[in-house]
């Protein structure tokens, strides 16, 4: 400083000028005492857009290219579910799922099928779940081509061997069998027969006899009813030229014809939650709870808004009220959370958490006052800004990598999601207000509609949830 | 014109074959070493893409660098890195500091009074344990609550967490590109100012943790006693979430002792993969992590499993269906048969073509599933185990016996041929399907490297599979899976009225 004012003006002001530039420059390379007072360039980021083609017979597909490894992975949707299976036969779209893969087709032997697979490093692997049936392919790029020829065959004639299916039953079976072992299971398997008492369907499970009653004829029909090329979503990602790869699924499925869709009818659910109080008895140290009621339809315009509650509420691990609360204050619980889901029909709300026998009421309690209170107590702007800027700043890990990009981009279009939903989500985050969110709060959550479930000790839990309701047990059926 | 259409051409085969040849892609070529004076070690890839990078912080240290008493406690104190700093997470902690001395001091009361076991005074020990809670929530007034958590994710994280297990413990985070210098900065601030404040109400989270995983959890328990029944005398028998008396026990203050014994920066490694310039990744690396003084390494583990000299058995009782989980010890991942012990779980576990599946569960349909794996450690000598679901009515000792069987075959009749070759193709598939996302390339160039100490093992271990003979595996399996060097446990079921009547013998001999 003393030399530059020792020096005529022209000169001062280049060294101070010189000076202000390596303050400058320190600015940038010395460490802000805290990090917020850091900045950051702007993100320039065009999400790479997958192309959408419709085969002649109807099959959507979307396609990605990306080089840099010599891999391809596949994901397709089937319009099918376990939702569409008859009540005593339930169990059968999970079957369908299973032996399309394992069962061979009218051509190659399953154990043919398997060794080629597996010799490729390659997989093809099937499932049929409540809402969608799934397959997903991976293989090397250089092995594409016959891997399609498997697929195609394996998707139009599936021979669904007896002993493949005995097999796939015995499986089941024994998983039915097991799913009292673990509280996990119980309370999430209750809670859904509760919740969607109206309409079982959505919470349907199988059970042994069910299961008994499946038969190889079952399997064709249901394969037959919904396994059509215009009732297919795929989407490819990876090392592959889609001229090519379009061609070669036209000359391959080409021949498959366009099949009559006749999806039977779901009943409704009902608009009302019928609240309870259910304990499951276990032998065990710690309560898992988990209670909530119905939620909202797919597609409704307040979804903004809700995303943003749940992120205030339940589903930001530390930084949401119920983690901050249970988990960080309280030291209640390790696992703690509430989330509002949409569905086709109606989604569900839904909070847990699990917490040793002595704490399980001072757990309920408080999260149902933290529940009640999100529709009544302003919500701060810190809340409000925390939650937009996590969803809006994470929202580019969606599309990560190709394979995620068109994963995602085939659950859209398989869902019904408008086309530019990806284009407008950021847009309509931040236009969330907080009222949106109160209203959002009031509207979807009621806490006099909760249906409870409790898995733990009945000796420990009995008398202290008597304080929320009439405790209402079930027996677990026990098996050999 | 021609000239330049031949090089067209070459770099068309050049690309080609590439493309052709799953093993082609070097990740010498791909990964940028870079180590601090202090000794901390970066490994920087660069790869195009969504602007977005992966982080993994991974530090030696792990439940087998625990002892008795305070087992659990490299895994706690993993909850802990989370509580913040002198900076984040406290409006000032000068002032927030005599509080936490305070409550150390009641903790260690309430820790020697529990001590006393059948002496201890319960009325003492309940007002201390509500002394504990209020003196942390009266010190909450200096809190900002989880800051750390807040900072990260209003900048976009994904995937925040971190994991520890018997070898490592790792933290890891992926971000926006421009975010590298928030990472920087938070990462490094956890290293050179951390404050592990909210210590008490933190273990008590790590409590629930156990009554999660093992308490309520058949597999849990039995995996637990299993281990600790394999290993006598080195401490890869204790489970990483610790024995729960220890949890129960331990003190802020031992936290403390731990982390500056193991959290220094030579033993730590740095992967970061993603949409980075890896120049300034460097100068990030240097300008935060450089502030680090070097340290000592922590001592090294000492202790070695003696040979077994018999089978062992394990048997939990439990309401619940029964399974079966064996073992066998093996060398370190470091000694030549590791590459053998590999094509011996694929042989016998991977796949639909596998031997345990084509004869335990579709030809003779006795379990859902069998399948292989190495437990508990990579950094020492472990285990290389099997475990099966049994079908019913089949018991765990019919299912034990089969897989003895097919154990047997990899004697009598070793693979060769395509089976080898088909396990060759699936690894190197595995391999480059770990590179497809960030975060995994992240996890696995930190892992290899703090845990095995070099990340180039992850691809010269394909070249030693590919060496690997039907002579070998016949080798490996008589000299390893022999009775003597097994251990067995299961679950064996029990009805609630059996358990009831236990309880009441017990009581009464009490």
């Amino acid at each position: 400083m003393q030399t530059v004012e020792s020096s005529g003006r022209w000169v001062r002001l280049t060294r101070l000028a010189a000076i202000l530039a390596v303050t400058a420059l320190c600015a940038c390379s010395t460490i802000p005492r805290h990090p917020r007072q850091l900045r950051f360039e702007p993100l320039k980021f065009d999400r790479p857009k997958p192309v959408r083609t419709v085969l002649k017979n109807g099959m959507v597909v979307f396609t990605l290219e990306n080089h840099e490894l010599p891999l391809v992975s596949a994901h397709f949707k089937i319009r099918t579910g376990g939702l569409l299976e008859p009540a005593d036969k339930a169990g059968l779209a999970d079957l369908t799922g299973t032996v399309l893969r394992t069962g061979g087709t009218t051509t190659r032997k399953a154990e043919e099928i398997d060794q080629r697979l597996e010799f490729l490093a390659a997989s093809i692997e099937s499932s049929i779940a409540r809402q969608e049936g799934a397959v997903n392919v991976q293989c090397l790029s250089k092995d594409l081509d016959e891997i399609l020829e498997l697929l195609n065959d394996m998707l139009r004639h599936p021979l669904f061997a007896e002993d493949k299916l005995d097999l796939a039953k015995r499986q089941l079976m024994e998983s039915i069998r097991r799913e009292n072992d673990d509280p996990d299971t119980i309370v999430a398997r209750e809670f859904d027969k509760l919740l969607y008492a109206s309409s079982p369907a959505w919470g349907r499970r199988p059970e042994l006899e069910t299961v008994g009653r499946i038969s190889r004829d079952d399997l064709l029909a249901f394969h037959a009813r919904y396994f059509h090329p215009n009732n297919i979503i795929a989407g490819f990602a990876g090392d592959f030229d889609t001229k090519t790869l379009i061609a070669t699924l036209e000359r391959l499925f080409g021949d498959w014809p366009k099949g009559d869709l006749d999806f039977p009818p779901i009943p409704p659910l009902a608009d009302r939650t019928e609240p309870s109080v259910n304990l499951v008895h276990k032998d065990q140290p710690q309560a898992y709870i988990q209670f909530g009621h119905l939620g909202i339809r797919r597609h409704n315009p307040d979804y903004y808004a809700v995303t943003v509650m749940n992120r205030i509420l339940g589903s930001g691990i530390f930084t949401c009220r119920l983690g901050r609360e249970i988990r960080s204050n309280r030291g209640l619980a390790y696992s703690v959370g509430a989330v509002l889901t949409d569905d086709t029909d109606r989604g569900r709300f839904m909070a847990w958490c699990q917490t040793k026998s002595e704490s399980t009421t001072e757990a309920i309690s408080v999260m149902q006052e933290i529940i009640r209170r999100m529709a009544t107590d302003p919500i701060t702007d810190d809340e409000m800004e925390r939650s937009k800027a996590a969803l809006r700043d994470s929202f580019v890990f969606r599309f990560e990598t190709p394979q995620q990009i068109v994963t995602e981009q085939v659950r859209l279009a398989y869902y019904g999601y408008p086309e530019d939903f990806l284009d407008t989500y950021i847009d309509k985050i931040n236009a969330v207000s907080k009222e949106a969110v109160l209203r959002a709060a009031k509207q979807y959550l009621h806490p006099d509609q909760m249906i409870l479930v409790v898995v733990g000790n009945r000796t420990d839990l009995k008398k202290p949830l008597e304080k929320f309701g009439t405790v209402n047990e079930i027996a677990l059926k026990t098996y050999d | 014109m021609k000239i330049k259409g031949w090089i067209v051409v070459l770099l068309w085969i050049a690309a080609e074959s590439l493309a052709r040849c799953a093993g082609a892609f070097r990740l010498e070529d791909r990964v940028v070493e870079y180590t601090l004076d202090n000794g901390m070690k970066f490994l920087l890839v660069r790869r195009e893409g969504a602007p977005v990078f992966s982080a993994n912080i991974t530090f030696r240290v792990g439940g087998v660098d625990e002892v008795p008493g305070i087992t659990g406690l490299a895994h706690l104190f993993e909850h802990m890195a989370f509580k913040g700093t002198r900076t984040l997470g406290v409006t000032n902690w000068r002032r927030e500091r005599p509080y936490l001395q305070r409550i150390d001091e009641v903790a260690e009361e309430l820790t020697r009074e529990l001590a006393k076991g059948e002496r201890a005074d319960p009325k003492r020990v309940a007002e201390l344990r509500q002394k504990v809670k209020d003196l942390e929530n009266e010190a909450r007034r200096f809190v900002v609550k989880d800051e750390l958590d807040d900072l990260y994710v209003r900048n976009g994280a994904s995937g925040l967490n971190a994991s520890t297990g018997k070898d490592s413990t790792n933290y890891y985070v992926s971000l926006p590109s421009n975010r590298l210098p928030l990472w920087a900065w938070i990462e490094s601030d956890r290293l050179l100012h951390p404050v592990l404040r909210e210590f008490y109400s933190e273990r008590d989270v790590v409590c629930e943790e156990h009554r999660l995983g093992i308490e309520t959890q058949p597999m849990g328990w039995l995996y637990q006693d299993f281990i600790a029944t394999a290993f006598l005398a080195h401490p890869a028998r204790y489970q990483t979430i610790g024995w729960m008396s220890d949890i129960q026990a331990v003190t802020r203050r031992q936290a403390e002792e731990f982390r500056d014994k193991y959290y220094v920066p030579a033993n730590a490694t740095v992967a970061l993969v993603g949409d980075l310039d890896l120049e300034t990744c460097k100068k990030i690396a240097a300008r935060y992590f450089g502030r680090l003084p070097k340290r000592p390494l922590p001592p090294p583990i000492v202790t070695q499993e003696p040979e077994q000299r018999g089978e062992r058995r394990v048997v939990v009782e439990w309401e619940a269906k029964p399974w079966l989980i064996i073992g066998w010890h093996k060398p370190s991942p470091l000694h030549p048969d590791e590459a053998v012990f590999d094509v011996i779980d694929a042989v016998l576990s991977r796949g639909r073509t596998s031997r345990f599946y084509q004869t335990i569960v579709r030809d003779r349909k006795l379990a859902t599933s069998v399948s292989c794996f190495t437990v508990p450690t990579n950094r020492y000598p472990n285990l290389f185990g099997v475990e099966a679901t049994p079908i019913h009515p089949h018991p765990t000792r019919e299912v034990e016996q089969a897989i003895y069987e097919v154990m047997e075959t990899l004697i009598t009749n070793p693979p060769d041929g395509e089976e080898l070759q088909k396990v060759r193709n699936n690894l190197r598939a595995d391999f480059l399907r770990g590179l497809q996302s960030n975060r995994g390339l992240a996890n696995r160039l930190a892992y290899y490297q703090a845990v095995l100490g070099d990340w180039r093992i992850m691809q010269t271990h394909l070249d030693k599979i590919d060496a690997v003979t039907a002579e070998d595996v016949r080798r490996v399996a008589k000299q390893y899976f022999t009775p003597t060097n097994r251990t067995v446990g299961e679950i064996v079921p029990i009805s609630p009225s059996e358990k009831k009547e236990k309880k009441g013998k017990d009581d009464a001999n009490r």
